[in-house]
Parts: structure tokens; C-alpha cells; sequence
């Protein structure tokens, strides 16, 4: 989906303001094919750029001679919100910056594996969608329901460079969704035991390990140690391929996981509001 | 979730609601799966024909609270 003309001008004056950032958030949802009303722009930026964000924003032309107003914060050292103006409707524009987030990387690191697009003669930087859908496991369910439709686009991309042997592997030992679990079974990529080897030695996702285990299984192929605990990793090697009960036991992992990671964002907040 | 006494306070479900450890039906029936990972290996491992196991109330509930499958996104 191309980019709103709200999101082109705000890229364009940090741009001027030489920030460099990171879409995220629903703009970044939206440009990866998840259609998404959102009013806030939210963007990862280095820690260094945090200090004088405000005065930078200020000089652009975009903000100039503006006051942006900034929002009530309890972690500022992670992030800041700015409001940059109100809809017709009365409804708030907010401009947010994470420079640091428990579920990225450091910005240098995450910067190196953006998604450069090309739109309107300027380089618009988003986050990776495998960066994405990790800043999006948080304790709150609308992000997990974005999970979920990212993690099949994810799959999709994956699956349409499955052309030759390395891409099969790739998008095998990457499998997170159903539906693309559904069509690297129906496309037959589950059946060449070499591929299916290296495939479960690269996963590292546990999704894509319990996905992979039972053909890992059927082929004869001895599996490394996977991130599974030992009853879910004993259940898989009893169970038929592709059957209910694989997807019932891969669902259960995809819940475990997801319970966890709402504990580790609960206690990420904890640990911030103690540091206030 | 075996209940067949037509009562909603015997819905396990539905205590989580009333009791208030959820404020919403979805966030229920996630809490509830959560308590019940272990049952959904037990009936894994037990033996119910493929279309009970499918049928079974905890596992119709974990898929509809999984990834969707080629056919659910078509609806």
C-alpha cells in the first residue's frame, strides 16, 4: 500500500531535521498490505537523535514556527510523543518516537535490515517485517491480531521465492502461519528429506519447529535440539503430518509463546515505571 | 467447557467474565486455553478419532483462536 501524503511530508522534514528513522506502527502495518486507519506516526530512532528531537523538528519547514506540544511521558528515556496538530473531526495527531524498545534490537542493528521503498522521488525507511511483527508481540491483543496477518504476508514472500532448493529451505524454516504451512504442504515442499534437514537445523522460530517436526520425523531425519520443551517435542513425533492434531499441538506453542511474551512486556513496563 | 446443564454460570468460560479475570469474551477464551495447554496434549496423545479430536470443545476453540487455514481466510 503506497504511503499517506500525511506520512510523506513528516518523513520529508525528518529528513531535513537529518534524523534517521524507522516506520513502525500502523503506517508500517499498512505498508506491508494490512489496511489500517491510524492518526499516529510512530517511528524507531537511534538514542543519539533523542536529545534536541524537539528543537530539530521545530526548524523544518514542515513544523516551523510550531510549538509541538509534547505528551505526558513515564519513559522518557525510551520514548516521546509529540502532538503535531488535530483533525476537522477534533481527533489528536500525534508524531511517537521509540529510541529504545525490549523488542527491538538497537537501532543501528534493526536500521541495517530496514525495507527501503521508493515513493515520490524519496527513500521512505520501514522496519523490517520480521522487526514488525517483533515489536508487535506486546501484552496487548490488537497487536497480536496484526501478528497474525503479518506473519502470513511474511509466509507469502517467503513461499513466492521457494523457486529452487535455498528459497524451499528458506521459507521452511520460517513458517509461522497456517495458511502458509497450508500451501508449502499443498505445494509439495515438505517431502525432500535434505531440504526438510536443513530446514528444522535453521529454524529458530518455535512455530516453524513444531510446523516442521513431524515431516522432519516421517523423512528419518535426526532434528538438532529445538527450542521446544520435551512433552511438545514428544507429542510432535507421534503425530501425522499435517493432521488435527499437528495443528492443534503447533496452536498450543503459538499460545505458550504468546503468553510469555505478554508477561515480558508487562514486566518491561514494571520495570520503567520503577525506574521513573 | 463439557457442560450440559444449559447454565451459563457452569461455562467455565463464562466465570472467567463474571468473576471479572476477563474483560472480554475473546480475553476469556484466551485465559481459558492458557489453563489448558496441558489437556490439549493429553487429547493429542489420547484417543478420539480424528474428527472427535477435531470436534472436541478446547481444540474447536484453540483453532479458532489460531492461525487461520486457507480455507477460514477465504470466508
Amino acid at each position: 500500500m503506497i504511503a499517506t501524503p500525511r506520512l510523506l511530508e513528516i518523513a520529508d522534514a525528518l529528513a531535513e531535521a537529518r534524523i534517521a528513522y524507522l516506520i513502525m506502527g500502523g503506517h508500517a502495518v499498512r505498508h506491508y498490505g494490512v489496511d489500517r486507519n491510524t492518526l499516529d506516526f510512530d517511528f524507531n530512532v537511534s538514542t543519539k537523535d533523542a536529545p534536541d528531537l524537539r528543537a530539530r523538528l521545530e526548524r523544518t519547514r514542515l513544523f516551523a514556527g510550531q510549538r509541538l506540544i509534547e505528551g505526558p511521558g513515564w519513559r522518557r528515556q525510551d520514548f516521546r510523543r509529540f502532538q503535531i496538530g488535530a483533525l476537522p473531526s477534533g481527533q489528536e495527531e500525534w508524531l511517537e518516537f521509540w529510541f529504545r524498545n525490549h523488542l527491538l534490537a538497537p537501532f543501528p542493528e534493526v536500521y541495517e535490515r530496514r525495507e527501503a521503498v521508493e515513493e515520490g522521488g524519496r527513500l521512505l525507511n520501514y522496519l523490517s517485517l520480521p522487526d514488525l511483527i517483533r515489536s508487535k508481540e506486546t501484552e496487548r491483543d490488537d497487536d497480536w491480531a496484526d501478528v497474525k496477518l503479518l506473519e502470513e504476508i511474511l509466509d507469502g514472500r517467503h513461499l513466492a521465492g521457494a523457486t529452487d532448493a535455498p528459497g524451499r529451505v528458506r521459507a521452511l524454516s520460517q513458517l509461522r502461519s497456517r495458511r502458509g504451512f497450508e500451501r508449502a504442504d499443498a505445494g509439495q515442499l515438505l517431502v525432500r528429506p535434505s531440504e526438510l534437514a536443513e530446514a528444522i537445523h535453521l529454524a529458530s522460530h518455535a512455530v516453524a519447529c513444531a510446523y516442521l517436526l513431524p515431516f522432519v520425523h516421517k523423512a528419518g531425519v535426526t532434528p538438532p535440539p529445538l527450542p521446544l520443551d520435551s512433552a511438545v517435542q514428544n507429542a510432535l513425533q507421534h503425530v501425522a503430518p499435517g493432521s488435527a492434531r499437528h495443528l492443534a499441538v503447533v496452536e498450543a506453542v503459538r499460545l505458550g509463546l504468546q503468553r510469555a511474551a505478554k508477561a515480558a512486556d508487562q514486566a518491561d513496563k514494571q520495570r520503567a515505571r520503577k525506574e521513573q | 467447557m463439557e457442560s450440559d446443564s444449559g447454565s451459563i454460570l457452569d461455562d467455565p468460560v463464562a466465570q472467567l467474565l463474571l468473576s471479572g479475570q476477563a474483560s472480554t469474551p475473546s480475553e476469556a477464551e484466551r485465559q481459558y486455553l492458557e489453563n489448558h495447554l496441558d489437556e490439549v496434549l493429553r487429547l493429542v496423545q489420547g484417543p478420539l478419532s480424528e474428527d472427535e479430536f477435531r470436534r472436541h470443545p478446547l481444540i474447536a476453540l484453540l483453532f479458532s483462536h489460531g492461525s487461520r487455514g486457507w480455507e477460514d481466510s477465504m470466508r
